[in-house]
């Protein structure tokens, strides 16, 4: 978008907050906003443009998330971060859909520690096997023993929060609050409402200064305009009226601008993940954060196939690859996701693990100096000559050169290794992965506390 | 163009002021209510649920035929008589509890009601024995829930226990839907009925009212 559009979308979104307001259903938040001058009226919170504006200047452009491993800490705001699939219910294996267990997490988690392009831990499966009050605390376990990576998780609900911040507490003692470390991605529910439950989660979160994101996901035509700006304008004013209240509960708390905004099919109802209107969206949305100066959430690899095909690959791919070109900070369902937000596929996680180290290759800047321009060895070898004897090919032979299981060889070659498909490819690689597996070093006490904070 | 063709074009395009008009028109030329019902916002309703179905029309513009069709009908009520208003089936409906999303709830409502459903929403966070207890008093022949998060989803199988309880499972038919609801799901807790989205809810409703009959 053009500047002049970016302002109109933000004005757009401020004067919605000033005008319409937004529904937070729990008292607390609302005495809050009413403490610091809003317009509390019922549960209707009205928000002067001069206290929003003050709210996004007093939020961080950047801040670092500490992990269990300092190596992996992570910079928001500074270079792309990429997190896996968050939260789907299902496993697509083949074509069968089934629920998640916690075998299928303690899998993801090894790979997830081992990818170089996940940089970070996401409750990738719900582990529907565990009874719903052991779930969270499982799945931490699970996620932090078997990787040292940081960790973002849905922090939307009572025993979630109290899961997360009793294992923090366990992993790095009583005062492990006074760093970031746990990254908590909340949702409004669009049209301008916070649960009270998200209202609680996000005071919570704030006051112990932990950073959090709240992502809206309008669904065009149904919790939202029909129209993209429409639809831009609200999201902004859902994902800067969480901002204002973690600005009000700690002012300076790190937040991140997410948005998740797509359209909806007029034909079913359904979100649609896959389109060309949801790519344009997530750049718009890096933009309109950017222009706030604030670190962003948008995109991810998500698809509305329900195989790890073509379909998947292109949707992903454009979504990807918009966000990265844009600039994003941070990107939840960077891999695995699929079925729109419902299942996580192993296929497609290590093919969209490639897909990522590919557009971090592709984003690359292009050296261009005395080196790179190779103007001498040109020279030397002259019109109808050879490089590959060269010296300086020799020295740059290996810039290029990335691991990958995507097929690279001739027609014969690669009939011959099999004849695989890209499915069957990371099928293969996603066992080898598990099987390879090291364990990170822990405690062994720290797992005893875990194991006993799960079992309690 | 007849009368009627007119009116089911006009119903189908959600044209009200012109619908309310030929209403008006076929009452003055003295075709009964029960006449105008039947051939004229009935049979244009059957044609946009087979648009529906086929894809050619979309679901702001189905909602648009379904409110000028009852703008229609709120003339004609006065005039029909107590057996003329034939209701397809009476469904009590909510989100289950915990769960507090109503987008797809609420479009299975107006499709159920505008497909000549009586539809009795009981809102979001329905509790188990709630769903029972106005299945019960209202004599429901269906009874629909919803849920989007897979921890509230085993909600639905507690409220087919309540009902069981209660005695009401032989005589309620469970449907039920949202984003991580299959029919695996469905059969599994023994529901009677599963749609993946509103306009396939419409046809199961049909489809098991039909059975029943």
């Amino acid at each position: 978008m053009r500047f002049r559009e970016i302002k109109k979308i933000h004005e757009a979104g401020l004067r919605i907050l000033e005008r319409t307001g937004v529904v937070f259903q729990d008292g607390e938040t609302l005495s809050l906003f009413a403490q610091h001058g809003h317009q509390v009226d019922g549960q209707r919170v009205r928000m002067p443009a001069d206290k929003v504006q003050a709210a996004i200047e007093s939020a961080p452009a950047s801040f670092v998330l500490h992990a269990r491993e300092p190596r992996q800490n992570l910079e928001f705001g500074a270079r792309l971060v990429v997190a896996a699939t968050g939260g789907a219910a299902f496993v697509l294996e083949g074509t069968t859909l089934r629920v998640g267990q916690l075998t299928d997490l303690v899998a993801l988690a090894k790979v997830m520690h081992q990818s170089a392009q996940v940089d970070m831990l996401g409750f990738s499966v719900e582990p529907q096997d565990i009874p719903l009050e052991k779930r969270s605390r499982w799945a931490l376990h699970t996620l932090l023993t078997l990787s040292d990576k940081p960790l973002t998780f849905p922090g939307f609900s009572p025993d979630l929060l109290e899961a997360a911040t009793g294992t923090a507490e366990i992993l790095w003692g009583a005062s492990w609050h006074e760093k970031p470390r746990l990254l908590s991605v909340l949702n409004s529910t669009s049209p301008l409402v916070f649960e009270a439950e998200t209202c609680r989660s996000l005071v919570i979160l704030a006051r112990l200064g932990q950073p959090v994101c709240v992502t809206p996901c309008v669904m065009g035509g149904a919790t939202g305009p029909a129209t993209m700006a429409g639809i831009l304008a609200l999201q902004h004013a859902e994902t800067i009226a969480g901002l204002v209240l973690t600005q009000l509960a700690n002012a300076g708390n790190p937040y991140i601008y997410g948005g998740t905004s797509s359209i909806t099919s007029m034909l079913t109802g359904d979100l649609l993940v896959g389109v060309p209107q949801y790519w344009a969206m997530m750049a718009a949305t890096v933009e309109i954060a950017h222009y706030l100066k604030l670190p962003c959430r948008a995109g991810g690899g998500l698809t509305d196939s329900h195989l790890p095909d073509m379909q998947a690959g292109i949707e992903t791919a454009m979504g990807l690859a918009t966000v990265a070109r844009s600039g994003v900070d941070f990107v939840l369902h960077g891999t695995g996701i699929m079925s729109s937000f419902n299942a996580v596929s192993l296929e497609k996680f290590i093919i969209d693990d490639e897909l990522v180290g590919m557009i971090r290759a592709r984003n690359l800047p292009i050296v261009v100096d005395r080196e790179t321009l190779a103007a001498d060895v040109v020279d030397t070898v002259g019109p109808g000559g050879n490089f590959l004897l060269e010296a300086h090919t020799a020295a740059h032979c290996r810039d290029y050169e990335r691991p990958t299981f995507f097929n690279r060889r001739r027609h014969d070659v690669w009939l011959s290794r099999g004849g695989w498909d890209l499915a069957t490819a990371a099928r293969e690689r996603f066992r080898q992965l598990v099987e390879a597996y090291q364990a990170p070093e822990i405690d062994a006490l720290i797992v005893r506390q875990l194991t006993n904070f799960c079992l309690q | 163009m007849s009368l009627f063709e007119d009116l089911k074009l006009n119903v189908e395009q959600g044209k009200k002021e012109a619908v309310l008009a030929l209403v008006a028109q076929a009452l003055d030329q003295g075709h009964s209510a029960q006449q105008i019902l039947q051939q004229g916002l009935i049979a244009a309703m059957d044609i946009v649920g087979a648009k529906m179905e086929q894809e050619e029309m979309f679901i702001p513009e189905v909602l648009r035929a379904a409110k000028t069709m009852e703008a229609g009908l709120e003339i004609l009520k006065p005039l029909l008589g107590v057996g003329d208003m034939q209701v397809s089936g009476k469904v009590v409906m909510g989100t289950v509890k915990g769960d507090l999303h109503d987008i797809g709830k609420n479009l299975v409502a107006m499709l159920l009601s505008s497909a000549g459903f009586e539809v009795i929403d009981l809102g979001i966070n329905v509790a188990p024995a709630v769903f029972a207890q106005k299945a019960e008093a209202t004599g429901a022949d269906f009874l629909g829930m919803s849920a989007l998060l897979t921890t509230t989803m085993p909600m639905m199988a507690a409220t087919i226990e309540e009902l069981e309880k209660a005695g009401l499972r032989g005589r309620v038919r469970v449907l039920i839907g949202g984003a991580p609801v299959t029919q695996a799901y469905a059969d599994q807790i023994g529901a009677d009925g599963y749609a993946s989205d509103a306009g396939a809810a419409i046809k199961v409703a049909k489809e098991l009212g039909a059975v029943k009959a």
